[in-house]
């Protein structure tokens, strides 16, 4: 028996659109993955001939999800090119409008996005409630605390409503949920605790984004960043914009003690044997010797280092996360972060160039070349040519993965304390090994460390905040000569997007906008080979995974959603015509 | 009780056609007023983000750009949530895709607006550029009418402004905004 295709395209409950083409051996185990982004971008023109101070306004267009990310990333790079260090306040307010993003972002992805990779719903029905609340308060107590939701009467009312919603068919608008997969292996009760919780998490992300508002001006797209500082001193000056932010937070906080790090617990402890499964790995596949588990893929992290904790300026001040780079999954050693060495490849993207590009540089020629025509209608990627619509960015000649675990394992590796702390807790209290954060569950569990983290963090920032503006310092804006500064420079916004590093490169001459470049962390992630034909990070973490059902490749879609996956802002459309990407969905086909 | 609406323009307004929720709910906002209020929201690529305005409101009206082979381009539709899931779903442009998510995941919420999509088949949302093909600039007045209704049957009265704004100054919003002269959504 030969080889097998496995074909997933549109990868759901992502933003944006992906493709996945997988290529499994006899004992359905993956020799070969290939990532494509079937859209086109090419936003970045747009914003050439503009003024700068208006990029934000164009640049948080790009994506919907990292709204707020792009808009103040593409005022930080501007910041950087007119040479403006922000005021104290505006460091903070910024900090806490990121932060209360990445609060809702990894709860939204955790429970929303990815929870289902894991849980099962239909199972839950099955659950007793009393030994339901056994389960949750079981979990919760690893994790050192009291469950969110407790008691047999809770559970019994969530598992009623959840009947409700199968009855009424309401569970059939997820297209491709698995449900009674073989793969899924929490019982009915962990079932229900994971149910539960995703439906109380759609209370709780509605107050994380009501975070985001109180500083952020309207909701949904934030508005009170400006190059120079922030809008919002009223909102710094009143009391209670202060102590709304806090009760807000307060609660999200608890969720996040209370659920979410007793869910992972419960995920990764049931999911154990893949997370430390070092044969199914990329690294075992290519290199001949295991590290982590299931989903680990390349162990090449890169952060460009992000939440400045000081005034000294851009790329000097000290950071909440710090930059860096670890090679190989060797947290002895951190290379320090260079700017100058990030480039991106189009040898395997549908784009012209003649060689790796430094994102000043940057040129976007599309170039599209199609798809292979096989038989029954199927249309395959052209891997050995062009493959797909994201580029492949390269930092020193190495492929990167970025993201809260490219953070973390970072952070420890740095010795950063905080970090450290928070990491080596987590491991301790599920008397968990380093290694098992190199795989598909500890990149989930990954953000659910930072998440707890930024919650923590955030407490003394608002706190911070208040102490500045109540001792008289109403700063909230640097002043700038726009005539002088906007001649002849360059700039670049390097932060931590949640899901990874996010770079906005920026040319001003005689005050208007004359290149402009976007590296956004899905490209790190999602990008396709390399001119030296080496994987991106989603390709290489597929590698050596083994697919129970090929008809059902639920464990395809787990690592690439362990990813927190945007294609929105990389990319655009389906080719010109659309049709042949969209006329199946999961398919399975002999290639032999 | 009053029902509290709000009206979503959805797409990205960088890809022509696709843009034509925003252009259109950003018109609306120009030309009437809405009494009881309206709430206007830019919802431009924003997919989960969403979320809140659903578990908020009442009632929410989205517009958006919906690609659907079987129907000629310019062809309005009007559908609940629960219509539009249950369709053939073409699902080209970013958007297309976060939209029907959120609307899955927002439908296992306790409280869920009524949701209806005022869509609108597109030609060209290929082209970088925030403009509308010929296709729809044809249509625009039959799109706009068809929100307007919607919104009646909400038992929203509609008046029109003395000064407005036509779709071209609404696209120039959209093609250059100015933090300058306040020239935003």
């Amino acid at each position: 028996m030969g080889k097998k295709h496995i074909i997933v395209d549109p990868i759901t409950r992502i933003e944006g659109h992906l493709r996945i083409e997988a290529v499994i051996d006899e004992n359905n185990t993956i020799v070969d993955a290939y990532s494509s982004s079937t859209l086109f971008r090419g936003i970045e023109t747009i914003l050439q001939g503009r003024d700068p101070r208006d990029a934000g306004l164009l640049a948080m267009r790009i994506c919907g999800v990292c709204t707020g990310t792009h808009y103040q990333r593409s005022i930080e790079a501007v910041e950087d090119a007119f040479d403006v260090t922000i005021p104290k306040n505006a460091r903070i307010v910024r900090n806490l409008i990121q932060g209360a993003l990445y609060l809702h972002d990894h709860l939204v992805h955790f429970y929303h996005l990815h929870a289902l990779d894991f849980v099962d719903i239909v199972s839950a029905l099955s659950a007793d409630p009393k030994q339901t609340s056994e389960e949750a308060v079981k979990w919760a107590k690893i994790a050192g605390t009291n469950p969110f939701i407790e008691g047999e009467g809770q559970f019994r009312a969530i598992q009623e409503r959840v009947a409700k919603f199968v009855k009424q068919g309401r569970l059939g608008i997820f297209g491709n949920g698995y449900w009674g997969n073989k793969h899924y292996k929490l019982t009915p009760e962990q079932n229900l605790v994971g149910v539960a919780h995703y439906l109380k998490a759609l209370d709780i992300q509605r107050d994380m984004a009501k975070m985001q508002a109180i500083f952020g001006g309207k909701n949904p797209h934030p508005q009170s960043i400006v190059v120079g500082g922030v809008t919002c001193v009223q909102d710094i000056q009143n009391p209670a914009r202060i102590a709304l932010f806090k009760s807000l937070l307060i609660e999200s906080t608890k969720f996040i003690k209370q659920a979410y790090l007793p869910d992972i617990y419960m995920a990764g402890t049931m999911y154990a044997d893949e997370a430390t499964d070092s044969g199914a790995t990329f690294t075992a596949h290519k290199q001949g010797k295991g590290v982590g588990g299931t989903g680990g893929g390349l162990l090449n992290f890169l952060s460009y280092g992000d939440f400045r904790l000081d005034d000294t300026g851009f790329y000097k001040s000290a950071l909440l996360f710090p930059s860096g780079v670890v090679l190989n999954g060797d947290l002895s050693t951190v290379y320090p972060f260079d700017p100058s060495k990030v480039e991106e490849d189009v040898t395997h993207s549908w784009y012209e160039a003649d060689k790796p590009q430094h994102p000043y540089e940057g040129t976007t020629i599309p170039k599209y070349t199609g798809m292979e025509k096989k038989a029954d209608g199927m249309a395959y990627l052209k891997t050995d040519e062009k493959y797909s619509w994201i580029k492949s960015p390269i930092y020193d000649d190495k492929r990167m993965e970025v993201g809260p675990l490219a953070r973390m394992v970072i952070g420890v590796a740095s010795g950063h304390e905080l970090i450290t702390k928070y990491v080596t807790n987590f491991l301790k209290r599920g008397n968990l090994p380093t290694e098992v954060l190199f795989s598909t569950v500890g990149r989930t569990a990954a953000r659910a460390i930072e998440t707890e983290l930024m919650a923590d963090e955030m407490l003394k920032w608002v706190d911070e905040l208040a102490a500045n503006a109540a001792s008289g310092d109403l700063s909230t804006w640097t002043e700038f000569d726009f005539d002088t500064v906007s001649k002849k420079t360059k700039g670049v916004g390097l932060a931590e997007a949640p899901r990874g590093g996010l770079g906005h490169w920026v040319k001003i001459e005689e005050g208007k906008i004359v290149n402009y470049q976007a590296v956004v962390p899905s490209t790190w992630n999602a990008a396709p080979r390399d001119y030296k034909d080496r994987l991106g990070a989603y390709e290489a973490a597929l590698i050596g995974t083994k697919v129970a059902d090929p008809e059902q490749p639920l464990e395809i879609i787990r690592t690439i959603h362990s990813f927190d996956p945007c294609i929105a802002c990389a990319v655009h459309v389906v080719d010109t015509k659309g049709k042949e990407l969209s006329v199946y969905k999961v398919n399975t086909q002999c290639n032999s | 009780m009053m029902h509290k609406v709000a009206l979503i323009g959805s797409g990205n307004t960088f890809f022509k056609d696709e843009g034509i929720g925003l252009y259109a709910v950003k018109y609306l906002k120009e030309n009437y007023r809405f009494e009881p209020m309206v709430e206007i929201v830019d919802g431009g690529t924003l997919g989960f983000k969403l979320m809140p305005l659903l578990q908020e409101f009442d009632h929410v009206v989205i517009a958006n750009a919906a690609s659907d082979d079987t129907k000629d381009s310019g062809t309005i539709s009007c559908k609940t949530a629960h219509e539009f899931l249950e369709g053939a779903l073409i699902k080209k442009t970013a958007n297309e895709v976060e939209i029907a998510e959120m609307l899955q995941i927002c439908s296992l919420s306790e409280s869920m607006a009524e949701v209806t999509l005022i869509s609108i088949v597109p030609e060209d949302i290929i082209s970088v550029e925030v403009a509308l093909s010929q296709t729809l600039q044809e249509c625009w007045s039959a799109y706009i009418n068809t929100i307007c209704t919607q919104l009646k049957a909400l038992e929203v009265t509609l008046s029109r402004k003395e000064e407005g704004m036509d779709l071209e100054e609404v696209l120039d919003i959209f093609s250059n905004p100015s933090m300058a002269l306040s020239k935003g959504f």
